[in-house]
């Protein structure tokens, strides 16, 4: 496996997988309740996404 | 006049779906807003009716179908026109139409998810969930890995302008001005070769989805499209971009086979993935364990660490090797964690009670998936259920009880969606919610609570 330039599919991806696992982290736990996904959700899509876009800036 | 589809005959191609949001043209003749629909509907080469009609469909759904069609309008310029409105605004920048459609799209997956009731509807909310993990899965097939490597070797594949003239031939009537159009658009053609061809059987309803990707994917595809704005503009436009998709056909044969596809297949390296799938394996088999020996390990938390594990391993695709195979595998275990998360206790079966005395009536039944029959009428001391209150929750399937006729109940019943019926009482469809009170009387009074993501809830005298 060798080194390569950011893959920005690969980061959104992997954030929005994360994201998941960690709202449902949160709401097992009960530190959130299902409806905090209603913000959550779209939130965390922002955040990927937006991510996904500085990064792909950045490469060039 | 919105019925003359374009003249190059042809009919409709799947394949131009993938480049319109960067080639199409807004019409100048055909329009009732911007020319949007018209325009795409000249690209596509279908009638103006149809992209209408699936407009209008998108706009209902969550007003995607208004963010799309600002985003054209914003972003694909007049027929005949070089820039589009941003471009003539601000500094021009090939970044701008690949910005444009990745924001459109990113607002429109954000409108679908909140409109309407998604998030109330426990089993629904894994459809725009399916929505972005089928945009991640075309997102991440290959080719754009590593776009500037491959692209630059595959340019020069349709060089030999005496040999592309043959191309008109396989769809697009043999148009005067097309063979020099080979020559002028070959940039952008070996791109949509890449993938073109292989996923042109879908079928029009393809539209929505295609539509969303493309959106998604356009940054990636840049670089090697980047000559776009260089592209000939007016009447030429039609024949010119019918051109991009057919020559690869006919060049490859003809050239011979040496960097693109063997360049393809180097690219991929697995050892992530498997890497990443072994390490699944193995932390499952540490769950079990787990399982076996310490505390119970419930469906979900299987589940949630296999997708964290996969989170990771992505994590680390984003630097070393390949790990977009694991996109799909997070997908579907997203989907299955958002499923699985609806049942409110990891317990399948059946519940069938009919207790003989009220010490016998436990305060709460729960199942995650399955049916919970609760008899009520063989209570002999009803007295001593006065004043209780019985919870039942039931994730997905049936609930049912029997009450029996001197018990008077209140009844308070919530479903995500299904049935709920409360001796004649009865609600069905999304969010179906009850509540019952008999009169009171000198009948002791015990208290229902009844919940469920899916199935069916019933109470009945008897």
């Amino acid at each position: 496996m060798k080194r390569h330039p950011l893959d920005v599919v690969s980061l959104v991806a992997a954030l929005i997988f994360l994201g998941v696992f960690g709202i449902w982290l949160g709401v097992d736990r009960g530190d959130l309740t299902i409806a905090d996904l209603g913000w959550l959700t779209p939130t965390l899509l922002i955040v990927a996404g937006l991510a996904g876009v500085a990064a792909s800036l950045r490469r060039r | 006049m919105s019925e003359t589809p374009p003249a190059d005959g042809g009919g409709f191609d799947p394949g131009r779906l993938r480049t319109a949001p960067t080639q199409m043209r807004r019409s100048r003749d055909d329009r009732y807003i911007a020319g949007v629909c018209g325009g795409l509907a000249r690209y596509l080469n279908v009638d103006p009716v149809v992209v209408r009609v699936i407009m209008a469909a998108l706009t209902v759904i969550g007003g995607v179908g208004l963010v799309l069609y600002a985003a054209a309008w914003l972003l694909a310029p007049e027929e005949g026109a070089e820039k589009n409105v941003l471009e003539s605004h601000l500094p021009a920048s090939p970044r701008i139409r690949a910005l444009g459609w990745v924001a459109a799209g990113v607002i429109a997956v954000i409108a679908v998810v909140s409109s309407g009731p998604w998030f109330d509807w426990g089993w629904i909310g894994p459809l725009p969930l399916l929505g972005i993990a089928v945009l991640i899965w075309v997102l991440a097939r290959p080719r754009s890995s590593g776009s500037a490597e491959p692209a630059a070797p595959t340019t020069p594949a349709p060089p030999p302008p005496g040999t592309s003239a043959p191309p008109p031939p396989t769809s697009a009537a043999p148009d005067a001005s097309a063979p020099p159009a080979p020559g002028t658009s070959t940039p952008a053609s070996p791109v949509v070769a890449a993938e073109g061809p292989p996923s042109d059987p879908e079928a029009l309803t393809a539209v929505v989805p295609t539509d969303e990707d493309r959106t998604m994917r356009l940054p990636t595809t840049r670089p090697a499209t980047a000559p776009v704005p260089a592209e000939p503009p007016p009447a030429s436009a039609d024949p010119t971009d019918a051109a991009p998709p057919e020559p690869p056909p006919v060049a490859t044969p003809t050239v011979a086979q040496p960097t693109p596809p063997s360049a393809k297949r180097k690219r991929f390296d697995p050892t992530l993935t498997w890497l990443t799938l072994a390490a699944l394996v193995a932390v499952i088999g540490v769950l079990s364990l787990i399982d076996q020996t310490a505390t119970d390990v419930s469906g979900p938390v299987y589940l949630a660490t296999s997708l964290a594990v996969v989170a990771v391993g992505m994590l680390a695709g984003t630097w070393w090797g390949n790990g977009r195979w694991l996109i799909p595998i997070g997908a579907v275990l997203t989907m299955l964690l958002v499923g699985v998360s609806q049942l409110p206790v990891w317990k399948f079966g059946e519940i069938d009670e009919a207790p003989t005395s009220a010490a016998d009536v436990l305060p709460s039944y729960e199942m995650g998936a399955g049916q919970i029959l609760l008899d009520l009428t063989r209570v002999e001391d009803l007295t001593a259920l006065d004043g209780r209150t019985i919870q039942l929750e039931n994730g997905l399937g049936q609930t049912r009880v029997f009450v029996p006729e001197d018990l008077d109940v209140s009844v308070h019943a919530e479903l995500n969606a299904g049935d709920v019926k409360i001796f004649d009482r009865e609600a069905n469809g999304a969010d179906a919610s009850t509540q019952y009170t008999d009169p009171d009387d000198l009948d002791p009074n015990l208290r229902l609570e009844i919940d469920g993501s899916l199935g069916q809830i019933e109470v009945i005298r008897r």
